[in-house]
């Protein structure tokens, strides 16, 4: 009787632990959260979906007469995911210049692809694999990801190595028409387009990069890379549209303002020598351009954009090219001690993206200068080589 | 104070670094030896030369990438390994061998030039000056790709880390509450003088 007793208080004790188990998680399934089975179910679902993607070119010259090959192939590598049986999303990055494009799936397969189109000002490329049926993964319809969200990102890295990373959306970035969601997850080199997917396996975004080194213009080092774990990507609310303009149209237009300007700063009062960024100087102004139209002059500081203030150039170089063409937009600039608003109407830009230059002369992104002086140098490298093989030769005679 | 005591002061004086004690110690020294005066002026004119030189101008990169270049060419062992006593006789044997094989080269005897043959143990160096021909066989891949052109042929050396690859992953910059992916600026252009055009 004791023992029968004893045997049906551990049943109810195992029933209350159990039942108070089932109550526990019940909010946090309700709350969108994913338990450790969920990340595998996720990840083993979404991983045929995520590919390698190689992009080739040759650089050098091929030989001549005189002078024998100097072509080197190079390999720009990174990730890509399916958005459609045979499509495959990736950056801008990875395929940009390139002359093949390879497509390798997780099971080896490697096929070739041809570039549907990209978009440098979204970082956005579209690769079409022929004869490919991969599994697409579904663009996230809901709610847009929201701070504290659980994200888990998908690449691959060296080697054809699969990366997966487990993180939350730190912050959505407000830019205008541009922002990218920051993560908590890590990153790896070759994790340019990898995916990135929230709670029920959907895509949120693509992979764009990790944290740099913040500088007025793009002046980037490789050894001031700082560690890991701020990722971010480009939310599929703007891949999205980007996507099926590239598809159906092979290009994405973007708003054009006519206008050449550089970062301006002063001096801060409260830390001196550290500089205040305080608009986009007006450089030059297209003729017949909207600049030109809303009366913009050379000197002109441009400190507002449609609400928002201005204070680098390349920012207003960004909103500008995000905005479509037709837009109507608000430029508040200063002329001498007065502010000025006006409206103007973009138009269709001329270019896949804002340029950079020196200043005056405005060049194509891959400037003559700095394409003769890679020529220069592989001239040199080639005479001094020729030089070696010369004093080889001679003394294997010898 | 003496002439070495003072000598070996005059980094300290030169970078303003001393003491009082020790400044008024190497000016009492100066007064009253003038080779050590001369000799200290000659330093610190030197240092001003060295100074005024112009600085050149490096690409950012270049540490990192000449360190990376180090790294590939020397892979140290983790870990060193007792010697096994046959390596000295192997290595005896293996001098004596490329002995013979200059000897034969240079006295004109034997199959032609070494160099010309294929060696399998060669380092895996990317071929700078002539076409790339790939070298690893092909993977049991179902749709290959076509070997169509000089690309399709190097497909699959990407990976030898002695060829021109580049794992993408671009760098992202946070300003003021924004964040956007980091134009690299073409070659050629200062970031302090660069315009943009838009």
């Amino acid at each position: 009787m004791r023992t029968g007793l004893n045997r049906l208080g551990r049943a109810l004790l195992a029933t209350g632990v159990l039942a108070a188990f089932a109550a526990g998680s019940r909010p946090v399934a309700a709350q969108n959260s994913v338990s450790v089975m969920d990340v595998e179910t996720i990840v083993r679902a979404a991983r045929p979906s995520v590919v390698t993607v190689v992009a080739q070119r040759w650089t050098g010259q091929a030989a001549t007469a005189k002078r024998p090959a100097t072509r080197r192939l190079r390999s720009s590598i990174g990730s890509g995911v399916a958005i459609d049986a045979d499509v495959i999303l990736t950056t801008a990055s990875v395929v940009q210049r390139s002359e093949k494009v390879f497509v390798r799936s997780a099971d080896g397969v490697e096929r070739e692809g041809q570039v549907i189109g990209f978009d440098l000002v979204y970082n956005v490329a579209l690769i079409r694999t022929p004869g490919a049926r991969f599994q697409p993964l579904r663009f996230a319809n809901g709610r847009p990801p929201q701070e504290g969200d659980w994200v888990v990102a998908l690449g691959t890295s060296y080697r054809d190595q699969p990366t997966t990373s487990f993180g939350t959306v730190s912050v959505r970035y407000r830019e205008p028409r541009f922002g990218l969601i920051q993560l908590s997850n890590s990153v790896y080199p070759g994790n340019s387009g990898a995916a990135a997917l929230n709670s029920r396996g959907e895509l949120i975004g693509i992979v764009q990069g990790d944290l740099g080194v913040p500088d007025p213009a793009g002046r980037f080092s490789e050894s001031l890379r700082r560690p890991g774990g701020m990722s971010f990507v480009l939310p599929v609310e703007i891949a999205r549209p980007v996507c099926e303009k590239l598809r159906t149209e092979g290009r994405v237009p973007h708003g054009y303002l006519g206008v050449s300007t550089r970062s301006a700063s002063v001096e801060s009062e409260t830390e001196p020598g550290s500089p205040v960024p305080i608009g986009a100087l007006v450089e030059s102004v297209v003729p017949g351009a909207p600049a030109q139209k809303l009366g913009l002059k050379r000197g002109d500081l441009i400190v507002g954009f449609d609400g928002e203030r201005v204070e680098y150039a390349d920012q207003i170089a960004r909103w500008v090219a995000t905005a479509a063409p037709g837009t109507a937009v608000e430029i508040v600039y200063v002329r001498g001690q007065t502010p000025h608003t006006g409206r103007v109407t973009l138009t269709d830009s001329p270019n896949a993206a804002p340029v950079w230059a020196m200043g005056g002369a405005v060049a194509a992104p891959e400037s003559t200068s700095g394409q003769r002086r890679i020529a220069d140098l592989e001239r040199q490298i080639l005479e001094l080589s020729n030089e070696l093989q010369k004093l080889k030769s001679s003394s294997d005679r010898r | 104070m003496r002439c070495h005591e003072a000598r070996l002061l005059f980094t300290v004086l030169w970078d303003d670094e001393i003491t009082q004690a020790e400044k008024e110690g190497i000016e009492g020294h100066f007064a009253s030896c003038p080779s050590c005066r001369r000799e200290y002026d000659e330093y610190a004119r030197a240092l001003e030369l060295v100074a005024a030189l112009p600085r050149v101008e490096t690409s950012a990169d270049m540490v990192e990438a000449t360190l990376a270049r180090a790294r590939r060419s020397s892979t140290a062992p983790d870990h060193v390994t007792e010697r096994p006593a046959w390596v000295p006789a192997t290595a005896a044997a293996a001098l004596l061998i490329v002995v013979a094989a200059l000897v034969t080269h240079w006295t004109g005897v034997g199959p032609g030039p070494w160099v010309d043959r294929p060696v399998a143990s060669l380092p895996a160096t990317p071929p700078a000056t002539t076409t790339p021909v790939a070298t690893a066989p092909a993977p049991a891949s179902a749709t290959k790709a076509p070997a169509s052109g000089p690309v399709a042929t190097a497909a699959d050396s990407l990976f030898d880390p002695n060829q021109d690859v580049e794992f993408v992953l671009d760098p992202v910059t946070l300003r003021r509450g924004r964040a956007s992916v980091m134009q690299t600026l073409p070659a050629g252009v200062q970031a302090e003088r660069a315009v943009i055009s838009f």
